[in-house]
């Protein structure tokens, strides 16, 4: 079994009987969409938010026929439940490849793949100026990052042979520090009379499975941000290669509008009314709001009593099942409830 | 500065390629051109060279988005800044910013849908246009080899922009193309200048072959007799995967695969690895080659019988540029053509798809199963030709499939045909383009040629495994 089928079987137990198999898809694909923004807090797998990005629906559709026909999986797409032998598959595989600790979708999804842009441009330029090779082509076409690496050269690059050794250093470092094997990002630098290898071809070198080889590479790239970003002060160049990369929290662009609207003080009603969207809709951004972000305040909308009924009821220890809450909270809209289980696994991610 | 100096000082070459000085001499006489020049034989220099001798931009007009990012690299990689390329991969900020300051560029390369763009149309009226050029002409006209609907409307452009100095390039054109690129261009008062589709130094193999399997063996054993650096051509992305893989798994580690259906940073990647020498087979579809100036490329091989004659000569034309001999080889089984029935069918809508927007008025991009790319074009602009002329869409659009496939057919039989003819390989190709062969060495498989001539001298090996990442990290940024 490759190790994408052991990691969507991994998923899929967490959601199992409560969501669809294509919730694991959009939580892999990382979509902005409210639902699976609140899933991915919900079943504690934020981890996985965003990480593969050449994964397709076509793809994932044979992937699962895959595990149901070889007995890891049975029930259908919608309510699938993962099988004996499909756990036996988990332990197998992901016992042995690990189960990546440091990988962190959510929170790196968007500002990983950038960093690593940056960076191997940015080994390229500064290993052909060290060589004083002039002549190369690029090894990423995107103008954005061109602009942003040659003006980090600029204001990096007085002494050209020190810029390649402290860059060697914090690289060092770096890999030095990360779980996988270093050759997981080293063999993917370009720089002088040295091009960087594709993903297929590090894995044939490496002798890996593609898949395993791609959450290895992504797992050592997860953690590599957050030595720079924890240790900052001790790799000033890496710092500055991720010093400016914005991208917030994932928040539907929906759910922004909303909260600029509550922010002017609107109710929920006024709300829906202005933005001609119905008040469920409204609501779900809320909730996706109290996932998020950590200074929104849920008060206006539950207050303190009820909100410790849920918590009394079950919310805190770990129910994800709105159904048996609300039985035993008849006084409770489900919107209150879900609301408090947001905030709720706010705390705990 | 003489065009020689110029030749020296900014592209550092000492001497021509047949045909370079012709159009460049030409043009800066101030003659509008029409040029065809082999495959391989370095087009772009035909204007990139008088643009440093004439004042004023020049805009090249380029129909492959790979294309013209590889020229532009290319002139960038020389040190040229003044380099920019408007085309739909660029954001609306990003070519508002670039519009607006279009008079600091020397080299304005341009994809045809982006001269039907007022904003576009406006800038370049106000530049003083030193060289209009057009890149694979032959894109203009029903006859040529990749036709492309939206080429047909250069002309009017052109017009409009006030008929600048014109340079019009092609590596395969007949007569009756070359008429057809004349007059959609609205070029009246042209030089032309035709040179020789043979490539003297690149032999021509072709090789029966009983049945499909076999090829696969065949190739392994071209692959290791002849000298690398190789591409072999496949007409699907499928075919390409596999064979890699089998070349793989007998021994040849040097090689890779390369189709349009990859990521684009590993399509990069691919082609940086073989111009360094990093690699030296490629298994390809005809996404790759095109823009790629590697000249010590010792053979081509066709694992699968390419669609026409012009694509075959531009693919075998990427062998031997630095002029050394080189050998192409074609696989053919019996039948292989019936592939590209198959693919040229798929390049344009179905009866169904059609109907959805003639006669239910969908939008082509709401058309189920949706258009590839070339499929939403050509109904694009036959939809709008048919509006504009009072016609009947849905009788023009299947009036022009019906013709262009029938065309395709015809020259998918001139393929078949001097597969299979006991002729010499050379004279026929160039018979097709009104030329007179001379007898040569190394011809052809019918002349009579010695392929250990091509034979393997030396093969580079890999030294990346085993080495310790440190020492690879070493080498990458050196500590010094």
């Amino acid at each position: 079994m490759r190790c994408l089928e052991a990691v969507v079987l991994c998923m899929l137990k967490e959601v199992e009987g409560e969501r669809t198999a294509s919730s694991v898809f959009h939580l892999l694909k990382g979509k902005k969409s409210a639902q699976t923004i609140q899933d991915a807090h919900l079943f504690k797998l934020d981890k996985w938010f965003q990480t593969t990005p050449f994964l397709t629906m076509a793809l994932f559709d044979q992937l699962i026929e895959g595990l149901q026909q070889s007995g890891c999986l049975e029930g259908d797409r919608q309510r699938s439940f993962v099988t004996a032998k499909g756990r036996d598959e988990i332990k197998d595989v992901l016992g042995q490849i690990g189960t990546f600790p440091h990988l962190s979708g959510w929170k790196l999804g968007g500002t990983a793949p950038l960093f690593f842009s940056r960076l191997q441009l940015a080994v390229q330029v500064v290993s052909h100026l060290a060589y004083q090779d002039r002549t190369y082509y690029p090894i990423t076409r995107d103008e954005g990052v061109q602009q942003w690496v040659k003006q980090f050269v600029k204001k990096n690059g007085f002494e050209k042979g020190k810029l390649a050794a402290s860059f060697h250093r914090e690289i060092r470092f770096v890999l030095e520090k990360q779980p996988e094997h270093p050759d997981c990002l080293l063999l993917r630098f370009s720089g002088h009379s040295q091009t960087g290898k594709t993903i297929e071809q590090t894995a044939d070198l490496l002798c890996m499975e593609p898949t395993e080889y791609w959450f290895r590479f992504l797992h050592s790239l997860h953690a590599v941000v957050q030595t720079v970003m924890n240790e900052g002060e001790e790799l000033p160049l890496l710092k500055q290669l991720l010093s400016d990369i914005t991208v917030s929290v994932p928040l539907t662009e929906s759910a922004r509008k909303t909260a600029a609207y509550l922010h002017k003080g609107m109710k929920i009603e006024e709300v829906a009314a202005a933005r001609r969207l119905k008040r469920a809709t409204i609501e779900d951004h809320i909730v996706e709001l109290a996932l998020n972000d950590p200074y929104f305040s849920i008060r206006p909308f539950i207050d303190e009593q009820k909100e410790a009924a849920v918590l009394k009821a079950g919310g805190s220890s770990g129910v994800r099942q709105l159904k048996p809450l609300k039985d035993r909270l008849p006084d409770h809209s489900y919107f209150e409830i879900r609301l408090v289980l947001a905030k709720e696994s706010r705390g705990t991610t | 500065m003489t065009i020689d100096e110029h030749l020296y000082q900014t592209f550092g070459f000492s001497s021509f390629r047949p045909g370079q000085r012709e159009t460049i001499e030409s043009l800066l006489g101030g003659r509008h051109t029409l040029s065809m020049l082999p495959t391989g034989t370095g087009k772009s220099l035909c204007y990139q060279l008088p643009a440093y001798m004439l004042s004023g931009s020049v805009v090249v007009v380029s129909p492959l988005l790979s294309l013209m990012q590889d020229q532009v690299e290319q002139l960038k990689m020389k040190g040229e800044k003044r380099v920019i390329a408007l085309n739909s991969f660029l954001q609306y900020k990003e070519k508002n910013a670039a519009l607006l300051r279009l008079d600091r560029y020397k080299f304005i390369f341009l994809s045809p849908e982006m001269l039907q763009m007022p904003n576009v149309m406006q800038a370049l009226r106000g530049l003083s246009i030193a060289l209009f050029v057009v890149d694979e002409a032959h894109c203009i006209s029903q006859w040529g080899y990749d036709f492309r609907p939206d080429y047909s409307l250069l002309g009017k452009a052109r017009t409009q922009l006030g008929s600048p100095l014109t340079l019009a390039l092609t590596a395969t054109a007949n007569q009756k193309v070359r008429a057809d690129i004349r007059e959609k261009l609205r070029l009246t008062d042209v030089e032309e200048w035709v040179f020789s589709v043979n490539r003297p130094n690149i032999a021509v193999n072709i090789e029966m072959v009983e049945e499909p399997l076999q090829k696969r063996v065949r190739l392994l054993e071209w692959v290791q007799f002849l000298q690398a650096p190789g591409i072999v051509y496949f007409s699907g992305r499928k075919s390409a995967e596999e064979a890699a893989a089998y070349l793989k798994q007998h021994g040849i580690n040097r090689s890779a695969f390369y189709h349009g259906g990859m990521d684009a940073g590993d399509r990069l990647l691919i082609q940086h690895q073989f111009l360094n020498g990093e690699i030296d087979i490629v298994c390809a579809t005809s996404a790759f080659g095109m823009g790629i100036n590697k000249e010590n490329v010792r053979f081509v091989i066709h694992y699968h019988m390419p669609a026409q004659i012009e694509a075959y000569l531009q693919e075998i034309g990427r062998a031997g540029r630095d002029g050394k001999p080189a050998i192409s080889v074609l696989l053919y089984v019996p039948g292989d053509e019936k592939l590209h029935e198959f693919i040229a069918e798929s390049e344009f809508p179905d009866e169904g798809q059609i109907r959805q927007v003639t006669e239910y008025g969908l939008h082509p991009r709401d058309v189920q199963p949706p258009l590839s790319e070339t499929q939403l074009r050509f109904l694009v602009h036959y939809a709008k030709t048919a509006d504009e002329q009072g016609q009947s869409r849905s009788e023009l659009i299947r009036d022009v499939r019906r013709k262009l496939l029938e065309k395709k057919a015809v020259k998918r039989v001139e393929m078949k045909h001097w597969v299979e003819s006991k002729d010499c390989r050379r004279a026929a190709y160039m018979q097709m383009f009104h030329e007179k062969a001379s007898e040569q060495l190394q011809c052809c498989d019918r002349c009579g040629l010695d392929p250990v001539l091509y034979k393997m001298k030396d093969r580079m090996e890999t030294a990346e495994k085993g080495m310790d990442w440190r020492e690879r990290l070493n080498i990458l940024l050196p500590e010094f």
